[in-house]
């Protein structure tokens, strides 16, 4: 038990040999999971397809129920909590949203607001306010009377932006969230999650990791059914552990703005013709990674 | 909406092949009407068909958008899972074992209550299939209702083979009237419409959230299986006791969510408020045009008519979706 003057510095998440499947007896996705996210944190979620992303965020949003191991939010053991409570502590963006009935934007949008809401109650001006503000951050105040069926992939991510904005929760979890969005408003939003409270932290997961250099303060790189990465950003980007990562020929060079380090994949690194004798683009200061042949 | 729904209510006492003049109706509702013929007609068997046929239009409507919502299928009806079958296999059961006019229960005959019991009987066995691992998954649900019904259909199928006199009075059931229901049906249903309505209002909101689908709905705190449990069991209700006293009427719960989503939106508090308004009034009318419309005071099934009115409508919406879709 943590004492109440440790509790700012208590982990908003945190779980210990967590291990993850969609059924009891099925394949299990990710093992031993063990790390913390504490208040503060910009941690970007990497990992190739299939890697697990979504089912971690599944698990620490409980949608998922563990294979094994426990999970705490905010302190709290997260089979205990009831899907309100765990609504308060962490706001989900999912991957992708089928938009079946044409419920409006600014009906999605207070969804956000109804972890708070007691049986009896509506929405008072609190939660209005709320619902205003997370219109306004993502610009679809225009749009707020709109069926959510009739947006574009991108206009319907930055709603669902603004209803996980909108439930002011201390634990963001966004599941590629901005990955149907043009290049303006992915850099729009990731400033939006910059000007967050202190006392928040967000989890998100990404397949561009120049973003995640640009804008996370951690990075936690899931492959083959582990963490296979959990630290800072920087020592990420050598050229040898991305390449190794993703199996695929990557350069890194700066940022002309900020510096930061940016990777860049080099074009037909990966592509042995089976008929071509296993010829493949030569890299000389660097043995090809992965020695698997094939996909 | 409501005025129009006071209107229609009062409006349709008049049509039918007894004709009532205006000023009787007047003296019957003040209780100075002397005629002992007409207070029966207007009192015991227009008013109160009336008001069953408005109760169960409401419960049907709103039950539809229940499980459109539930099941995340905008093709689902009250019938989806099976209830229909259920009562349909009560109501034969009775029929064939030539126990449908007798026995009386609250002043019943016992074809109802068989209906009702088969009709809750269904409901039940579908949830309890569809439950696996405590939760209510829409995929098993559909799965469940599907196998209760076939089965219970061919059940029906193997009565009328057994019993052909029976047949027509089966088929009768089946294709939904509401003709020689009294006051008595209307308190049967009534304890089971109300506690029904309640439960889908009181989780309407949720609706919304159970649309998007089982993960989006926890993630943004809603109890989804409690929910979807009473959800569930509220329209069951009242699509068991509309099917039990007056058979299978079709469309009704199927096309008047549709209608009143395609004017209003799809924000499902409101949508089952104007859709239980709507499909009231729909039936209503349409039981008027099923009284009316053969000379010499014989009737047509009411489900015939919805059907006719509903299967256009329906071809016209599926048509006006896959325009707006390519």
């Amino acid at each position: 038990m943590k004492s109440v003057s440790q509790a700012h510095d208590a982990p908003l998440f945190y779980c210990q040999g967590l291990e993850l499947g969609y059924a009891k007896q099925s394949e299990t996705i990710l093992t031993g999971l063990d790390f913390s996210i504490h208040a503060g944190e910009i941690v970007a979620l990497l990992g190739p397809n299939g890697a697990g992303k979504s089912t971690l965020i599944k698990a620490m949003s409980g949608v998922v129920a563990p294979q094994a191991g426990q999970a705490w939010l905010q302190g709290s053991s997260l089979s205990d909590l009831r899907p309100r409570e765990v609504a308060r502590c962490c706001a989900v963006v999912p991957q992708q949203m089928e938009a079946l009935f044409g419920l409006r934007v600014r009906t999605l949008v207070s969804m956000g607001r109804y972890s708070r809401l007691s049986f009896w109650s509506g929405p008072g001006s609190e939660d209005r306010q709320a619902v205003d503000a997370a219109l306004e951050a993502t610009g679809m105040t225009s749009y707020q009377e709109r069926p959510v069926n009739r947006l574009s992939g991108g206009e319907l991510q930055r709603v669902l932006l603004a209803r996980a904005l909108a439930q002011q929760a201390p634990l963001l979890l966004l599941d590629e969230p901005f990955s149907a969005m043009d290049m303006a408003w992915r850099v729009r939003c990731f400033d939006l999650l910059l000007e967050r409270p202190h006392s928040s932290a967000v989890l998100v997961a990404l397949h561009d990791i120049n973003l995640a250099a640009l804008y996370c303060n951690r990075i936690l790189f899931l492959k083959e059914r582990v963490i296979a990465y959990d630290g800072p950003v920087e020592p990420v980007f050598s050229e040898k552990l991305l390449s190794d990562l993703y199996e695929t020929k990557i350069k890194i060079a700066p940022h002309p703005e900020t510096g930061r380090p940016q990777a860049f994949p080099v074009p037909g690194a990966r592509c042995v013709h089976p008929f071509a004798g296993g010829r493949r683009v030569p890299t000389p200061d660097e043995p090809m990674p992965g020695t698997r042949t094939g996909h | 909406m409501l005025g129009l729904t006071g209107i229609s209510l009062a409006a349709a006492i008049f049509p039918g092949a007894y004709p009532i003049p205006f000023d009787a109706v007047l003296a019957t509702l003040s209780g100075q009407e002397t005629d002992a013929t007409r207070k029966i007609v207007i009192l015991d068997i227009r008013l109160s068909r009336i008001c069953l046929s408005w109760l169960i239009g409401s419960g049907l409507a709103a039950s539809g958008v229940v499980f459109q919502g539930l099941l995340r299928n905008p093709l689902a009806d009250p019938f989806t899972l099976g209830v229909s079958s259920g009562g349909a296999f009560g109501a034969s059961l009775a029929i064939t074992l030539g126990l449908a006019g007798a026995g009386s229960v609250f002043g019943l005959r016992a074809l109802p209550m068989a209906a009702l019991a088969g009709a809750l009987a269904a409901l039940a066995a579908v949830v309890a299939l569809g439950r696996i691992g405590g939760q209510l998954r829409r995929e098993t649900l559909v799965l469940a209702g599907i196998v209760i019904s076939t089965f219970l259909s061919a059940c029906i199928s193997l009565f009328k083979a057994l019993n052909e006199e029976s047949v027509s009075a089966i088929v009768f059931w089946i294709m939904g009237s509401l003709q020689g229901r009294s006051w008595d049906h209307v308190l049967l249903i009534l304890p089971y419409y109300l506690l029904g309505c309640s439960l889908m209002l009181a989780f309407s909101r949720e609706l919304d959230f159970l649309s998007l689908g089982e993960s989006q709905a926890r993630q943004l705190g809603v109890a989804t299986t409690q929910v979807r449990l009473a959800l569930l069991g509220g329209a069951g209700l009242v699509t068991a006791a509309g099917v039990a006293v007056a058979g299978v009427i079709g469309f009704v719960g199927l096309v008047v969510p549709h209608m009143v989503r395609l004017l209003l939106g799809a924000e499902h508090r409101p949508l089952m408020i104007y859709s239980a308004l709507l499909g009231g009034l729909l039936l209503v009318w349409s039981d008027v045009a099923a009284r009316v419309i053969l000379p010499g005071g014989a009737e047509l099934p009411v489900g015939v008519i919805t059907a006719l009115l509903g299967g256009p409508f329906f071809c016209f919406l599926l048509r006006r979706q896959r325009a707006g879709h390519s």
